[in-house]
């Protein structure tokens, strides 16, 4: 069996060959004759034009024999030496009741609770990972909660003890905040220590305070823009390095969100991160009007059109600017010339407990802070007792579950699926992966579409970085 | 005899603990590593099973009585320079001699001033060889010239240097040597000379200097055959993984032929015969020399989305376990965890070399 996908825009026809990881331009004849082959009309020996690229090493056999994460030999390596970043939850209590928080109780894996981490937890946490980190260079320690801003001594605390305790290990910094306990004292503090700051705003304040609210109801759009005022007068330094990240959600008005970081001058040249609500573990079905949809495709054609110097006077939020870079990456990794070996695993896996682990406030031991504190299966280990090797297989090797679909997916280098999107009720679930699979599917169709597209009309990917 | 503390000690320079007993003139009394690093409270020598006996600790000034000289490691001097500074000045204040390389010493030369102290351990030529370089011809030295180079780096290759070294000299042979380490002079052999690496010469230049270099300091003694270690790569591991395109390793072998070649390769638990033949012809292709030996480290590489390339160093057992099996009349494998195999191997190049027809 062949593995390979057929894309076609308006004036181009192509295929896309998984063994070998790259997109050819084929005449119309050809794609008809791939199509029919892939609906099994006609056999290989009758495809004409295989031979032409066969001679030149593409569309080949499938060679995937086994679905293995390329890693999973040197788990216990990464495990004991390589572990990059740790993400302390101080604690699960914040000062807001956001209503599309995965703790807000709209969720499967969290509700909010007064639970606050100890300092031996927080110490066994950070002495595991500078024991576990000895061949990285530079380790990431990042603090979340709940709202972490609520335990700002805590975390002084933790970082004195870092200093002394690690003088010489260059540990980064970081911290997702709410924005609203943003004091100058807070500031000082985390400018000092040169902390990556990220908080958490949603555009404009009708837009912001639609979900981000006190317990009260009050929003929390003023005051958030009150403290970065104030900071700024003071230090504008630590306001200029602030990212801000921006969830677009059922409620939000996509028109003014993009106005709003366009124009406002606080936050119009920030790095903003924008994602949509998270529907994994969502109790209800998240879904956006055709408007938010619409108008949001709407920036991306623009922004394709840009990037094909076609659209002159025309302007884009930073958001949407920085997802060229993107399609740099993407079409990077087809030049990459990556190919895929006889044991392999799709892409979206990381290595669990090593690309990052999440301690939560009871130490329990988690892939990351986006999983289901109640499942079995994403909880890795206990800061007491360490990392589960066989967990963190499993996990990282979640295409196993599906590994005759997988064999045989023509996505399997662009897919983005991870545990967190395989898991339900603590288990990891056949029937949740392949149900996730159509979107991840589609997700891989259409940046191959936009890298042929963007290639179609003379987008240099990268280069003229580079060269102009 | 100079009793020596290495600061910062880290496992990318366990071959001072591990082979301490061809050190010359020096011996090992303490390992500090930095504040903080995984290594402290851990025995030196870990990996090759050859405890050293020495605990390596972060207690830099607690050490500092046992020593008469502080050997100062590159490793990180960028990020730590104040600490750097701070520990040399310590070392001075209390008149022990410290070593460091030229790089270290240019950068903290004002803050620590000068002292007699102070021992830069550099290969760096008298400005004069450029100029004696004539560019007639390139001479052929009279003894053998073996050379250990490797895929890229982190790969054992000083080691396979110091193996290669001590197997020539068990052998009662006098070798003249140059290696890829600042701290080669601790072990009685030089470092490679700098001008490989300089920036304002051409490698046309560099290839007549070289042979020059190593033709005039074969004439100072007896020496019955020629150590080079290639510093850096052979070849690009992609577009973004250049290895400076093998620089040094194309300069060494165009300036003089290379009887025996010696190829550290990264731990492979799948490496195959036809894999490293096929390598073999690639280097007779790229440097001009068959590579009929084959050195395999206990470290790994991986290039993740980031192209930043990152290095590992493998566990004991598991690398023991997953040695590859490569028999073959032509290619020479060992891991350099197999000692047995080690030794064959490092015996089978002496053996080429004794057996050699000579010529007049």
């Amino acid at each position: 069996m062949i593995v390979y996908k057929l894309l076609k825009t308006p004036d181009n026809y192509y295929v896309y060959d998984r063994n070998k990881n790259k997109i050819l331009n084929i005449s119309e004849a050809d794609y008809l004759e791939l199509s029919m082959l892939k609906k099994n009309e006609i056999s290989e020996s009758e495809v004409s034009c295989l031979k032409k690229f066969q001679k030149n090493g593409y569309l080949q056999e499938n060679i995937v024999e086994e679905i293995q994460h390329p890693e999973t030999k040197y788990i216990n390596h990464f495990l004991n030496n390589r572990v990059r970043m740790l993400i302390l939850q101080v604690t699960q209590s914040c000062n807001l009741r956001c209503e599309y928080c995965s703790f807000s109780g709209n969720y499967e894996n969290r509700v909010h609770s007064n639970k606050f981490m100890t300092w031996e937890t927080a110490k066994k946490a950070i002495d595991y990972l500078y024991e576990h980190s000895s061949e990285m260079d530079e380790v990431t320690v990042s603090f979340y909660g709940g709202e972490p801003l609520l335990c700002l001594d805590f975390i002084k605390k933790c970082v004195l003890y870092i200093k002394e305790t690690y003088a010489d290990r260059k540990t980064s910094f970081g911290m997702t905040t709410n924005g609203t306990l943003l004091s100058l004292e807070a500031a000082e503090f985390l400018f000092i220590n040169n902390f990556s700051v990220t908080i958490s705003l949603d555009g404009s304040k009708k837009d912001h305070d639609a979900n981000r609210k006190f317990a009260d109801g009050r929003g929390s759009f003023d005051i958030i823009m009150e403290n970065i005022k104030r900071i700024a007068e003071h230090n504008k330094d630590f306001i200029d390095k602030v990212r801000f990240n921006t969830v677009l959600n059922t409620k939000s008005d996509y028109g003014t969100v993009r106005n709003y970081f366009l124009s406002e001058d606080i936050v119009c040249d920030a790095s903003i991160g924008i994602g949509l609500v998270e529907s994994i573990n969502s109790k209800e079905d998240i879904v956006f009007a055709d408007k938010f949809v619409n108008q949001r495709r709407y920036d991306f054609f623009l922004l394709l059109i840009s990037l094909l110097k076609k659209a002159n006077g025309v302007s884009l939020p930073g958001f949407v600017k920085e997802l060229k870079s993107g399609f740099d990456l993407d079409y990077s990794s087809i030049e990459d010339n990556r190919y895929l070996s006889k044991s392999c695993h799709h892409s979206g896996p990381c290595i669990p407990g090593a690309t990052r682990m999440f301690v939560n406030t009871d130490g329990g031991i988690y892939s990351c802070e986006k999983v289901s504190e109640y499942s079995e299966v994403m909880r890795i280990g206990e800061i007491e007792t360490g990392i589960d090797v066989q967990k963190v297989s499993e996990a990282m090797n979640i295409g196993s579950i599906s590994e005759k679909d997988c064999k045989n997916c023509w996505a399997l280098n662009w897919c983005s699926m991870c545990a967190l999107y395989v898991e339900k009720n603590g288990q990891f679930d056949a029937a949740t992966k392949k149900a996730n699979c159509a979107q991840a599917i589609l997700g891989a169709e259409d940046k191959l579409l936009n890298l042929c597209v963007l290639k179609e009309f003379g987008y240099k990917f990268g280069k003229e970085e580079l060269y102009v | 005899m100079y009793r020596v503390l290495v600061y910062p000690y880290n496992q990318g320079d366990s071959c001072l603990a591990e082979y301490r007993s061809m050190l010359e003139q020096y011996e090992i009394v303490s390992l500090v590593c930095l504040k903080g690093a995984n290594e402290n409270g851990k025995f030196a020598g870990v990996q090759k099973d050859t405890s050293a006996g020495i605990l390596i600790t972060e207690n830099y000034e607690g050490e500092m009585d046992k020593c008469d000289a502080v050997l100062f490691l590159e490793y990180h001097f960028l990020e730590h320079k104040d600490t750097y500074i701070e520990k040399m000045g310590s070392a001075l204040l209390k008149n022990k001699v410290i070593m460091l390389n030229q790089t270290i010493y240019d950068e903290c030369q004002k803050l620590i001033g000068d002292s007699s102290n102070i021992v830069i351990f550099d290969n760096s030529l008298e400005m004069e060889l450029r100029q004696q370089v004539y560019k007639k011809r390139l001479v052929q030295p009279d003894i053998p010239v073996a050379a250990v180079m490797s895929l890229g780096e982190n790969c054992n290759k000083f080691e396979a240097q110091l193996e290669l070294r001590k197997k020539f000299m068990e052998k009662g042979y006098k070798v003249l040597q140059f290696g890829t380490k600042d701290y080669c002079e601790l072990f009685g052999f030089k470092k490679l000379p700098s001008f490989l690496m300089a920036e304002d010469l051409s490698i046309v230049n560099k290839i007549h200097m070289f042979n020059y270099y190593i033709n005039r300091e074969v004439l100072k003694d007896n020496y019955d055959v020629i150590v080079i270690g290639g510093a850096g790569g052979i070849l690009p591991f992609d577009q973004y993984i250049s290895n400076h395109f093998g620089e040094i390793t194309f300069i060494i072998s165009s300036a003089l032929n290379i009887d025996i070649n010696v190829i550290c390769i990264y731990h492979n638990d799948q490496a195959k015969v036809e894999e490293l033949k096929e390598f073999r012809e690639y280097c007779k292709g790229k440097i001009g020399c068959f590579s009929d030996y084959f050195y395999m480290s206990d470290k790994q590489y991986r290039i993740p989305e980031s192209h930043q390339i990152e290095y590992f160093q493998l566990d004991r057992q598991y690398c023991i376990k997953s040695i590859p099996e490569i028999k073959d009349d032509d290619i020479k494998f060992c891991h350099c965890l197999d000692e047995e195999k080690k030794s064959q191997m490092l015996d089978s190049i002496i053996c080429e070399l004794e057996e050699n027809i000579e010529l007049v």
